[in-house]
């Protein structure tokens, strides 16, 4: 082969890739961006949550506020997330029933919310039950009953909707995220627990997210319902405090009987937010 | 009992060894020492105040590794690197604000730096007898479990210094030192020989055996 023929071959194969990139470059993309779908392993809501007083001498924001949510789904069945309503921080931590593109989660809802009594403003932490189904983009979640331990009296109920913006959840610069899940699940089968007892043995892990140090109350919460009975609420010592951020720490436990486990974490992050987060709800069977 | 005919024994073949004529390093100079504890224990209920505990039952092998000066016939003084296992026996009971941690050793060691001086004070032919004090400082490292025990135990791998924060503390560093009664010979001119037995703080030991090598030019 002459050198004329080389040059021609190589000036074909140079003018075929400049026309395959020019095709396939940005300028040459349909003007309207892909719908977002879901149902990977996160996303991110954009919505409204109408949250109602239902008892309590206490005056709050009543009606219709903006909701941002972010969900992430742990393990396979866990999800967490975190609302901002309004600047109302909270966490949501529970079990999930399919996927986000098409499911149900019920979960514990942590939210601190503002409410004034006698003209003095508290900052009130609620805790409440919340179901929630997912449908292609849509979240709709409901909370029957947020009561606040710290404002006796005062119950409230949330209703929200939201669409889904981002299969990326949304940051919270400046504001620790700390995640409790189970490792395994949240289902627990009985197997054999440290000393060769038979019990239902299951890991939890405490895990900040945001990269933000957080340093944890000296004491947390276990609530366990043993074989259908009631609840039983323990406050037990934390023997770490500290949980650098971006770190996790574990701990295992194991319980002999049948029932349900939940442990409540708090705690102050270095900005200064307090940071309140619970685990989903432990099932053995 | 057992143990106590053991250190009678080593004694008793210290005592027994044959002196021998060589000349010795009579100038003070530098050597190695080096040694071990089979078993340093801190008691039940005498230290436990000290850690914030109810109960204290620690135990594991000691080693050490070090340079000293001193001479043949005198006293020696040294530094050494001082590692002090845990065994996987140990165990201490904290209290905490709401619940007792049940702690056990699972990899747990203190690592310190110690300074020592043996002080003979009689000298019955090749042999010596005397104190042997020490003091320094010892970082706590590893992990331990704390376990707290109740219908539903719960159990937390802890590095070792955390062991103590649910008594709002956390213990990184600790004072070590001893105070032992020793009996050393002279093995050729440059080695000696030693057993002791007595406090190494926290706790103590029955026996300890340990060996100095004088690196001086002989006279």
């Amino acid at each position: 082969m002459n050198n004329a023929a080389r040059r021609t071959r190589a000036s074909s194969f140079l003018i075929l890739a400049l026309v395959t990139v020019a095709a396939c470059s940005p300028g040459t993309l349909p003007d309207s961006p892909s719908l977002v779908t879901v149902g990977g392993g996160a996303a991110r809501y954009n919505g409204t949550i109408t949250t109602r007083r239902v008892a309590g001498n206490y005056s709050i924001v009543e009606g219709t506020q903006a909701l941002s949510l972010s969900l992430t789904i742990r393990g396979t069945d866990q999800i967490q997330g975190r609302t901002d309503a309004a600047g109302n921080v909270g966490s949501l931590t529970g079990t999930i029933t399919g996927n986000l593109a098409s499911g149900s989660f019920q979960a514990t809802l942590l939210i601190t919310t503002p409410a004034q009594q006698g003209g003095v403003t508290t900052a009130c932490e609620g805790r409440g039950d919340v179901t929630g189904t997912l449908a292609g983009l849509n979240l709709v979640l409901n909370a029957t009953s947020v009561t606040y331990a710290n404002c006796p009296g005062l119950t409230t109920s949330s209703q929200g909707q939201a669409v889904a913006v981002s299969p990326i959840p949304g940051s919270s610069p400046n504001r620790a995220n700390v995640v409790i899940s189970i490792i395994g699940g949240a289902n627990v089968a009985r197997a054999t627990c440290a000393g060769g007892i038979s019990g239902f043995p299951f890991t939890v892990e405490i895990a900040e997210t945001n990269g933000i140090n957080v340093t944890l109350d000296p004491t947390f919460i276990a609530e366990e319902r043993r074989g259908g009975g009631g609840t039983t609420t323990s406050t037990l010592d934390l023997p770490f405090t500290e949980l650098p951020g971006g770190t996790r720490r574990t701990y295992e436990v194991c319980t002999l009987t049948a029932g349900t486990y939940q442990a409540f974490i708090s705690g102050t992050d270095g900005a200064g937010n307090r940071i309140r987060t619970a685990s989903p709800v432990v099932t053995f069977n | 009992m057992m143990r106590l005919c053991a250190v009678w024994l080593c004694l008793g073949c210290l005592l027994l060894v044959p002196a021998r004529s060589d000349a010795q390093i009579d100038d003070t100079t530098w050597g190695i020492t080096g040694g071990v504890s089979p078993q340093w224990k801190m008691p039940g209920t005498i230290l436990a105040d000290l850690f914030d505990a109810t109960t204290l039952d620690v135990k594991g092998p000691e080693f050490r590794i070090g340079v000293i000066r001193g001479t043949t016939n005198g006293g020696e003084w040294g530094v050494s690197l001082i590692h002090k296992r845990l065994s996987k026996e140990s165990e201490f009971e904290i209290e905490g604000t709401n619940d007792t941690l049940t702690v056990v050793a699972d990899d747990a060691e203190m690592i310190g730096l110690e300074v020592h001086k043996f002080f003979p004070f009689a000298r019955p032919g090749r042999v010596q007898i005397g104190v042997n004090l020490g003091g320094g400082i010892a970082q706590l490292r590893g992990f331990v479990s704390g376990v707290q025990i109740g219908a539903t135990s719960t159990n937390f791998s802890l590095p070792f210094p955390e062991a103590f924060v649910v008594a709002r503390s956390e213990i990184d560093w600790l004072p070590i030192g001893r105070a032992e009664l020793g009996v050393a010979t002279l093995i050729g001119e440059r080695l000696k020989i030693r057993v002791s037995g007595g406090f190494n703080m926290p706790g103590y030991q029955i026996v300890s055996l340990s060996f100095s090598y004088l690196l001086g030019q002989d006279r």
